[in-house]
């Protein structure tokens, strides 16, 4: 993995960090909408995204995390923004007993893991990292990834279970 | 769904993927982002804390009073100087800039709807850059106003404007002005293409984005290290370092860890070379410069570049300090209480809610009162402030701070920035250029 841009931008580079956020957009813009659903919203994700990442990349220490870091202060974003939307809406729907899927169903009840979790599946299963690849951005070893992947799969399917009653 | 396998996670990637990425508008949230940030570094910076635009404009009229009649005829021959003479000829960096032809013409005339811009000259260095620009209209100007201005590259900002008027003074149909551009970190001029931006309010929403690009060489500061350490009522200021470019030199100094007193601000400071004669602060100076808790100042001042001065006396007067401890005020958001204000101070405290404080305080006090603002865990709050209403009575002036909070913590500092109370003498110190 060639990480200059990555170097130059913890560095304190602005320009490098704007190039990986732009690299990095497809990604993190759908994540985004994964949790939020819509545009305006998934927007305003990334620009909130910019900002702290600009303030807080020098608490960055390796490189090699910097794609993950994106990914969790994405996420934290839109929890974040999903509790403001929920008490926005707090009386509407309570009819959830729709059998057809909603589109991004899923990443609802993602929504609702531990945010370790919800980063592992993102990583794994949206962004198509190996497990390899994962173990080194977190600098874990391969078979504790496949386990905590085990753990929040399982984890998922109970909430899944939990959602169907 | 009572199974969850790959196939869900799939379908998820699947309808992840066919949503469409809008380019543009995360291009534009990121240059906001990129916008955001600065601001609050800038206010961090301490350098302009409330940059209001009618305190430039009144010092625009202030300064102008100063011109010297010789030298403004002087200015006046030159192209694109003439309407600005008021403007530049107080300060001898630029006067030095005019003479020695450090500045580049760039006569660029841009038609935008009703208003047409000219971009006239440009002076550049590596402490910052300054435009004069003008804007004119068959009609009256003096409605709207400018709602941005700025330079960039490739649509990410290069510093920051510093100083210029927002509303369109001069003529009824020609505003003459220029805007300053300083370093938020360090400029760089790898590429010489850039773009000045100009937004005005107009009915229409006018927006400039005028191309232009540099062609002559910037020139090098030339940097002193001087490391040399001078006390004044028993408190310690290291001066480090000199840096000195065309349009204005910085001096870098440090408050020594030591000190019983917390130096606020550096109400007058100018060099005095060895023919006597003197460079004072630069316009960005009537805002006093400060030292930061951690002890760091750089104040910016008129520039010799242009001379060759043996050895300069720099004389720092009225330095506003307060003793270590009492430098700060305390509240309690969540138990809308006040915690501490120091007794020596003239000032009051109230909490009105779970998120405003009421200061009121003398109208002596020459720049805004509080600066850093940090929570129990030393999370900076400055960009937490939605609002600061000020308002004034008689001999005092309130502010009201309004904040947006997530998760601080209280109780919560506000850091003194400036009051009048002053270290007992002044600083000269001789420093050689050899």
């Amino acid at each position: 993995m060639n990480l200059d841009l990555e170097k130059q931008a913890i560095a304190g580079n602005e320009q490098a960090l704007l190039e990986l956020l732009k690299l990095h957009e497809d990604m993190l813009y759908r994540t985004a909408y994964a949790y939020l659903k819509n545009k305006h919203d998934a927007v305003e994700a990334v620009q909130e995204l910019t900002y702290r990442a600009l303030k807080k990349i020098h608490t960055v220490k390796e490189p090699a995390f910097l794609a993950t870091w994106l990914v969790r202060i994405m996420i934290n974003i839109c929890l974040d923004m999903k509790k403001k939307q929920e008490k926005l809406i707090y009386n509407h729907d309570v009819e959830i007993a729709s059998t057809d899927q909603q589109p991004f169903e899923i990443a609802d009840i993602i929504a609702g893991l531990p945010i370790e979790q919800q980063e592992l599946i993102y990583l794994k299963y949206f962004q198509d990292m190996k497990n390899a690849d994962i173990a080194q951005l977190k600098q874990i070893p391969e078979g504790t990834v496949k386990s905590r992947l085990h753990t929040s799969l399982k984890r998922l399917r109970v909430l899944i279970g939990k959602e169907e009653l | 769904m009572t199974n969850l396998n790959e196939q869900d996670l799939q379908k998820l990637t699947e309808e992840l993927e066919a949503v469409e990425i809008p380019k543009e508008a995360l291009q534009q949230a990121r240059v906001e982002a990129v916008h955001q940030h600065r601001l609050i570094r800038r206010r961090k910076l301490r350098l302009y804390t409330v940059a209001s635009v009618a305190a430039i404009v009144l010092l625009l009229f202030a300064t102008s009073i100063r011109v010297s009649p010789v030298f403004a005829q002087a200015v006046a021959k030159i192209p694109g100087f003439a309407p600005i003479v008021g403007m530049i000829a107080y300060d001898k960096g630029i006067s030095d800039i005019v003479e020695n032809n450090y500045y580049e013409e760039l006569g660029i005339v841009v038609t935008q709807g009703d208003y047409t811009l000219t971009l006239q000259n440009v002076v550049a260095d590596h402490s910052g850059m300054t435009i004069f620009y003008n804007i004119k209209s068959p009609f009256n100007l003096s409605e709207v106003r400018i709602t941005s201005l700025g330079v960039s590259q490739q649509d990410i900002p290069w510093g920051v404007a510093s100083s210029y008027s927002s509303s369109l003074v001069g003529g009824p149909a020609v505003h003459e002005d220029k805007v300053e551009i300083i370093p938020v970190d360090e400029l760089s001029y790898d590429n010489m293409s850039f773009e000045f931006n100009l937004h005005l309010d107009d009915a229409a929403e006018t927006k400039f984005t005028v191309p232009f690009t540099l062609t002559k060489p910037i020139k090098q500061p030339k940097v002193y290290e001087v490391n040399q350490s001078v006390a004044v009522d028993g408190q310690t200021i290291h001066i480090k370092q000199l840096e000195i470019s065309p349009l204005r030199a910085e001096i870098r100094l440090a408050a020594d860890e030591q000190n019983t007193m917390q130096l606020l601000k550096f109400r007058s400071v100018r060099w005095i070379d060895e023919n006597g004669e003197d460079w004072g602060q630069t316009r960005d100076m009537e805002e006093g410069f400060g030292i930061s808790r951690d002890g760091e100042v750089s104040i910016r001042m008129q520039s010799n570049y242009f001379r060759q001065p043996k050895k300069l006396t720099l004389v720092m007067e009225r330095i506003e300090a307060l003793p270590k401890g009492s430098d700060y005020i305390e509240v309690d958001f969540e138990q809308q209480k006040v915690l501490y204000v120091p007794s020596e101070l003239d000032i009051d405290v109230q909490v009105l809610s779970g998120n405003t404080l009421e200061v009121t305080y003398p109208t002596i006090v020459e720049s805004m009162l509080l600066s850093e603002i940090v929570d129990r865990e030393g999370n900076e709050l400055s960009g937490n402030i939605i609002s600061i209403n000020f308002s004034r009575e008689h001999d005092y002036g309130k502010a009201i701070y309004t904040f947006n909070f997530d998760n601080e913590v209280s109780p919560i500092r506000l850091y003194m920035n400036s009051y009048p109370l002053y270290l007992d003498g002044k600083v000269e110190m001789n420093i050689s250029l050899d």
